[in-house]
């Protein structure tokens, strides 16, 4: 067990057996450890960290969920379900406005992960979203993905449109020469709207450095024009591939994008074989397996077990992943477990090792603050010009 | 208002149309003002409406024949929701259709 081992805490197991109940993996009413308490406090609690809170409250309307919750707990998923409606529904609008002027300019670009679940078609030719109520997938921001060569095109847009830079123009001058993503913000009323501008899926000091593609070959090949917009946004498999990657750089952190895979999987039938010829095309074969083996322990989302067998690293590894994985999933765990299941996604031993190498070497923190990529020999003299720089004036 | 008064969408109010319902979402500047209001199918239809070109009477007589009700009881119910909207601040009054 990854998402919820047998010593996870009573809050963690009520909240797993709701969401199940939620997504439909369990009938309501379904018996379950009544010895355990339900502590709404802490299930809130762990329900807000995994940003579960607005489904649990309309899976409570829709009669998913059994027994009645106590009243402050529904009380505040309700309370959390409008929260996030009215600013999904201000962020969308944000998010058209955005597109539009893109588009205007000529700049080809796509939405991901919640901005892309909430508005893509679930199937072709329908126009229903991955998440038909809006309130169920809460988004921080938009992330927009675009061309490398384009993002300082599409960032001027952005600021056309009144977002403007998070980041001091030096900084962003850093992250634009080897970063992934840059961030912009806008104040809409009392509605603090953010959008991230990625041009790849990872940056360059990430441990999932192995499987980096670039913004430019995602919309090239995982995108498609909505007949109805004309706008590009990602196919299924290109939502599948880019939320498997996401959750894998955040070792699967949130449930929520565990939802997000469960929901990729079963709006209707899949084939498989695609996901798995692609998987492998894309080097993601590590994230895909971590994610759909945690989907599948917290959603009972059906996954042939041929496909999790077509996916997982060796059994040392696999060992190793699942051991590091749990570890991280737990309520109060450090970053450190997260980083080795990072570390044990890639491709084979020589990806991981690889990784660790470049991950350890001195320096990586001291570039990677600086939005830079030096060379290996540059790396090893980082601790020398460190040195130099010691004594000068910040 | 009269049922020649002429009714305006307000800036400010952002709207989404989802599975036939709409959401209207007021953007103010003070938090403790948040809210949101949703509207069902002839709602949808009146909200759209107010362009600031036609006057209640007109939407009703619309929403009269786009939805098979009585005129009269069209007109009423046109008239209240136009109230509630221009008093939670989603629509704005202009000048009066003259007859």
């Amino acid at each position: 067990m990854i998402v919820v081992p047998p010593k996870a805490s009573a809050a963690r197991r009520w909240l797993a057996h709701l969401v199940r109940a939620a997504a439909g993996a369990i009938r309501a009413g379904d018996p379950f450890d009544d010895d355990l308490v339900f502590e709404s406090e802490a299930v809130l609690h762990l329900a807000q960290r995994h940003r579960v809170a607005p489904l649990l409250h309309l899976a409570q309307c829709d009669g998913r969920i059994g027994d009645p919750l106590p009243r402050a707990f529904a009380d505040a998923c309700r309370g959390i379900y409008f929260a996030t409606l009215r600013k999904n529904v201000v962020a969308l609008d944000a998010g058209e406005e955005v597109l539009a002027a893109l588009d205007a300019d000529g700049i080809a670009a796509a939405p991901l992960k919640g901005w892309a679940l909430l508005t893509t078609a679930a199937r072709l030719g329908e126009t229903s979203p991955v998440y038909p109520d809006p309130a169920t997938r809460p988004m921080d921001d938009l992330d927009l993905m675009v061309a490398a060569d384009e993002r300082g095109l599409a960032s001027a847009v952005l600021e056309t449109v009144g977002f403007m830079p998070i980041h001091s123009p030096r900084v962003r001058t850093g992250l634009y020469a080897a970063g992934h993503e840059v961030a912009f913000h806008k104040r809409c009323g009392d509605i603090d709207l953010f959008v991230e501008l990625h041009w790849a899926s990872a940056g360059p000091e990430s441990l999932l450095r192995g499987m980096i593609f670039s913004g430019e070959r995602f919309l090239r090949t995982l995108c498609v024009r909505n007949e109805g917009s004309g706008r590009l946004e990602p196919t299924r498999l290109g939502n599948l591939l880019f939320a498997a990657v996401h959750g894998a750089r955040h070792a699967y952190e949130r449930w929520i994008w565990l939802h997000d895979l469960h929901q990729l999987l079963t709006i209707s039938p899949l084939d498989w074989e695609s996901v798995v010829r692609a998987a492998r095309a894309w080097r993601v074969r590590g994230p895909l397996y971590a994610g759909l083996l945690a989907t599948r322990e917290l959603f009972r989302t059906p996954v042939p077990k041929e496909v999790i067998a077509a996916l997982a690293p060796g059994p040392v590894r696999r060992g190793l992943l699942h051991r590091s994985l749990s570890a991280s999933m737990r309520d109060e765990a450090s970053r450190r477990p997260g980083r080795v299941a990072k570390l044990l996604l890639g491709e084979s031993w020589w990806d991981v090792a690889r990784t660790a190498a470049w991950a350890t070497l001195p320096g990586a923190a001291w570039y990677a603050a600086r939005g830079e990529e030096p060379g290996f020999r540059r790396r090893l003299a980082q601790p020398a010009r460190a040195w130099l720089q010691a004594g000068e004036r910040s | 208002m009269t049922q020649e008064s002429v009714l305006r969408r307000a800036s400010g109010v952002v709207a989404r149309t989802i599975a036939g319902e709409t959401i209207l979402v007021p953007v103010r500047r003070r938090a403790q003002e948040m809210g949101l209001f949703t509207l069902n199918g002839v709602g949808t239809f009146v909200w759209k409406a107010l362009d600031g070109t036609r006057s209640l009477r007109e939407i009703a007589g619309a929403v009269a024949s786009a939805f098979e009700v009585d005129p009269a009881r069209a007109l009423a119910d046109v008239a209240a929701f136009a109230a509630d909207l221009e008093h939670t601040g989603c629509a704005t009054v202009g000048a009066e259709v003259p007859r």
